[in-house]
């Protein structure tokens, strides 16, 4: 199976989320005789036809995976999605209305979603409860025991000889919605107090993103009772600090978002030598017995010489990582997941490129969903909230006279019957073709007309009025150019529009 | 082994006024001094004076200069480090961020010390503009205030930061250059940019008419007389405003000017007014001629309001300008202000030893390295 990851652009596969989820197993898969490639969501066009089987869009949450999803599955491609962060539970949470809507509004068009985790699998089934899931543990990199085994034997003996444990905190510290990273080590801090009450100075290292390293992210830091260093993360620094840490503190808060990540980060932590000291929510319990939940646990563990993760507990801890992050067993499960789809079809009167779609740009939406609309042979519209954009292939447009109506030759292409003679009729050629004409010669009684002359062109709309808005183009749209079929795109939140039967 | 070290930090231009007397006092203790400028101070200094006047500084005090960008960034270079912060301009309001911030997130091995850096200042003792322009809740990120007045004295002071005000007394007082002579003409200062100028009003342009009437006057005597610009204002050159022919302009940092060699000085409310009393120097203050501007904490001084008030103040500063003086001994005393150079260099010596030296060693954390500053 020629498998295909759709990513946003040829940067994120670099990032931390492709580079642990694909890569790792792209060659355990190949030795099962599936190909996995990487593909930036711009690649796509109508001039270059899918090649693979099967589509997993990976973070692609905007409307230019709607089209493509649409159109790959009338080709009879498996599509999919895959999901590793929770911004879908949260009904009541507007801020992440554009995620909710987004997963709604793909989830026709897929015939299997992968997750990072269990959780995340109740999420999506939530939204498609037909629909079969996968969940594919985040893949560990490498994993020497006997180097590791060594690792941990130094720095134990260190610790025991002086008194003192080194412990790294290492990761994102901060989110634009979410009180996660550094709140989680500010709120779970009295921890390392069980460590000194045992006798131990704490040594607390810091490797985290510059963005959370705030004035406020700082003083949060600022309240910690014990010695810390704070430096900006890079792979390479969080790969030293593993290594000569102890002990990777790695507090996890009960929140919808928190309890829906993968076991990633305990696992990098443990396969690098470190004890993972995790207190609060206990996500990761799927690891058992080589988690830390408390500190005094650590501490005695210490002043005995006994660690979880041990020269002794190596195999053990080998045969827990193969269960749930092994690369090789991982790529194995997805394949016999994706083996076990059912055939599709293809819609034999579908030619690809030549569906007949388009995009309806909301108050805030990216150029970047009318150029692959383009690519794809798609038109474009914007609602009237705002100013139609130049490069629209339906624009309505405020005149003192009423609206004027202005089509690309790609709309005029896709024009209802009587609408067309109307536009002959009435209308005025355009240089470069394409038509433009009175809205209300073309559609008399349009309720597009009166709404627009109601509703002047401003910044932040009113929320009562939005709904409308959409209802009412989406039917003038209908009335003109009769089965394209239009994604909405609108990242504003709390913007929406009303359900539709 | 990590040594104790002052850090003095640099934010505004006229910050550098107000530090140097104490780093130069920081220089004689067994500390490593450091200056940490921010990213906003060398953009503010279009005529590059304050960054030579900053160099020259560390050049005597033998510190480095490291610019910092955001508060991680000089966070970075303070950790692992432990001694004092010391700062001229830090307050919660928008113009002091650079450095509020920084003393937010400080290591705990530094005590923070935000210097009283001026007359009328923000936080410590307001006018009635500066009330209308920032409020009375203005609050510090720092641990000590050294004052120029007693905590009583404070009057705008918020009462959570009354336990933490240290008396050092002004510490222009320890450098006043006089080199003996003595000048024919006087000194007008102009803080025009001031919320003072602009708050209730706006008197900027009676200040410039009045001012130039009088020099229409001085030159009909063939006199001239020196226009100090505020180091950090700077109105008339950022606004390229032409000063009359027989004014002649002096933007040189306070310390290297001898106030004492001129005959008066006026200015409108503003440290400078202190800075001329201090030097001895028959001084008039000047306010708008309705009375609109708040001079209440200048009681006692000569005030001029209209143009005669002026050419009267002129002709009593050549004439009795005893007089004048003995009305500012008296306005001083009432101050109740630290006044001996003495008595003010032993008590930034005092300040200095107490937020250095918290720590008989460095914090534990110290030890675990990075880069410092």
């Amino acid at each position: 199976m020629k498998i295909a990851v759709v990513l946003l652009s040829e940067g994120h596969a670099a990032l931390a989320g492709a580079r642990i989820r694909y890569q790792r197993i792209a060659q355990p898969l190949k030795a099962l005789g599936h190909s996995l490639d990487l593909l930036p969501i711009s690649q796509f066009s109508a001039e270059r036809p899918p090649e693979h089987d099967l589509y997993l869009f990976s973070k692609c949450e905007d409307a230019r995976s709607l089209i493509l999803a649409r159109q790959l599955r009338l080709q009879g491609r498996h599509v999919g999605i895959d999901g590793f962060d929770d911004y879908f539970s949260q009904h009541h949470d507007s801020r992440h209305i554009r995620h909710r809507e987004w997963l709604s509004a793909i989830a026709p068009y897929c015939d299997f979603f992968l997750t990072s985790t269990p959780r995340m699998r109740e999420v999506f089934q939530s939204y498609m409860p037909d629909v079969p899931g996968h969940v594919l543990n985040d893949p560990f990199g490498a994993f020497q025991e006997e180097g590791v085994a060594n690792l941990i034997d130094g720095k134990l003996r260190a610790a025991r000889t002086h008194g003192r444990i080194s412990v790294a905190w290492f990761g994102v510290g901060d989110h634009p919605s979410f009180t996660v990273g550094l709140h989680d080590l500010s709120a779970q801090a009295q921890a390392f107090r069980a460590l000194q009450r045992r006798g131990f100075e704490v040594r607390l290292r810091i490797l985290t993103n510059r963005r959370a390293l705030t004035p406020q992210g700082l003083a949060l830091l600022g309240r910690l009772d014990v010695p810390f260093t704070v430096d900006e993360w890079s792979l390479a620094a969080e790969n030293a600090l593993l290594a000569e840490s102890l002990v990777a503190f790695i507090p996890v808060s009960a929140q919808s978002f928190s309890i829906a990540k993968s076991l990633n980060r305990a696992v990098t932590a443990l396969t690098a030598g470190a004890q993972v000291l995790s207190p609060a929510y206990p996500l990761y319990d799927p690891l058992g017995d080589f988690i830390y939940g408390s500190a005094d646990g650590l501490a005695d563990d210490i002043r005995n010489g006994d660690l979880k993760v041990s020269r002794t507990r190596m195999p053990a801890l080998s045969k827990t990582l193969t269960q749930w992050g092994n690369p090789v067993q991982e790529a194995d499960l997805l394949a016999r997941f994706l083996n076990s789809l059912p055939p599709l079809a293809a819609d034999a009167a579908s030619r690809w490129g030549q569906e007949r779609g388009g995009v309806i740009h909301g108050c805030v939406s990216p150029s970047v969903c009318t150029d692959l609309a383009h690519a794809m042979n798609h038109l474009s519209v914007t609602l009237p909230f705002n100013d139609s954009r130049k490069s629209d292939d339906l624009r309505f447009i405020r005149q003192p006279k009423g609206v004027q109506v202005r089509l690309s030759p790609a709309a005029e292409a896709c024009l209802d019957t009587e609408v067309r003679k109307k536009f002959k009729k009435f209308g005025e050629r355009l240089d470069g073709g394409g038509f433009k004409a009175r809205l209300q010669d073309i559609l008399p009684g349009s309720r597009l007309e009166a709404y627009m002359i109601d509703h002047p062109v401003t910044a932040t709309p009113l929320l009562s009025s939005y709904a409308d808005g959409v209802a009412i183009m989406r039917e003038t749209l209908a009335r003109m150019t009769p089965g394209v079929a239009y994604f909405l795109s609108e990242k504003s939140p709390p913007f929406r529009e009303a359900p539709r039967p | 082994m990590t040594r104790r070290k002052i850090v003095f930090l640099f934010n505004l231009l006229q910050d550098v006024n107000i530090i140097r007397p104490v780093a130069l006092l920081a220089r004689e203790m067994d500390v490593d001094v450091a200056f940490l400028c921010s990213h906003k101070f060398a953009p503010r200094d279009k005529q590059k004076v304050w960054t030579r006047a900053l160099q020259t500084l560390a050049a005597e005090c033998g510190a480095t200069i490291s610019e910092y960008d955001s508060p991680f960034a000089a966070y970075r270079l303070l950790q692992g480090g432990y001694g004092a912060l010391i700062a001229a301009s830090e307050s919660n309001l928008p113009p002091h961020v650079e450095v509020h911030d920084l003393f937010r997130v400080a290591p705990s091995g530094y005590t923070r010390v935000t210097l009283q850096h001026g007359f009328e200042c923000i936080g410590f003792l307001q006018n009635r503009e500066h009330d209308k322009a920032h409020g009375r809740n203005v609050r510090f990120a720092a641990d000590i205030l050294a004052t120029w007045m007693p905590s009583h004295r404070m009057a705008s002071m918020a009462q959570s930061e009354r336990d933490k005000v240290f008396l050092t007394g002004p510490g222009l007082l320890l450098q006043q250059p006089r080199d003996g002579k003595n000048l024919a003409e006087g000194i007008v200062c102009e803080n025009l940019h001031s919320v003072r100028l602009s708050a209730s009003g706006d008197f900027r342009q009676n200040f410039m008419t009045d001012f130039a009437r009088f020099c229409v006057h001085l030159a009909g005597r063939g006199e001239t007389v020196c226009l100090r610009p505020h180091p950090g204002g700077q109105f008339l050159m950022r606004n390229d405003i032409a000063a009359p022919a027989n004014a002649r302009l002096d933007a040189r940092p306070i310390h290297e000017v001898d106030l004492g060699a001129f005959a008066f000085g006026i200015s409108a409310p503003s440290s400078v007014v202190l800075d001329m009393v201090l030097a001895g120097l028959p001084t008039a203050v000047w306010a708008d001629a309705r009375g609109v501007m708040d001079l209440d904490n200048y009681e006692g001084l000569t005030v001029i309001r209209h143009q005669d008030d002026w050419l009267a103040f002129h002709r009593d500063a050549r004439l009795r300008p005893d007089m004048i003086r003995a009305r500012q001994d008296q306005f001083l005393r009432g101050l109740e202000m630290p006044l001996d150079p003495a008595d003010v260099r032993q008590r930034f010596i005092a300040l200095l030893t107490l937020a250095a030296c918290r720590f008989d060693a460095p914090p534990a954390a110290s030890r675990l390295g990075g880069p410092t500053c």
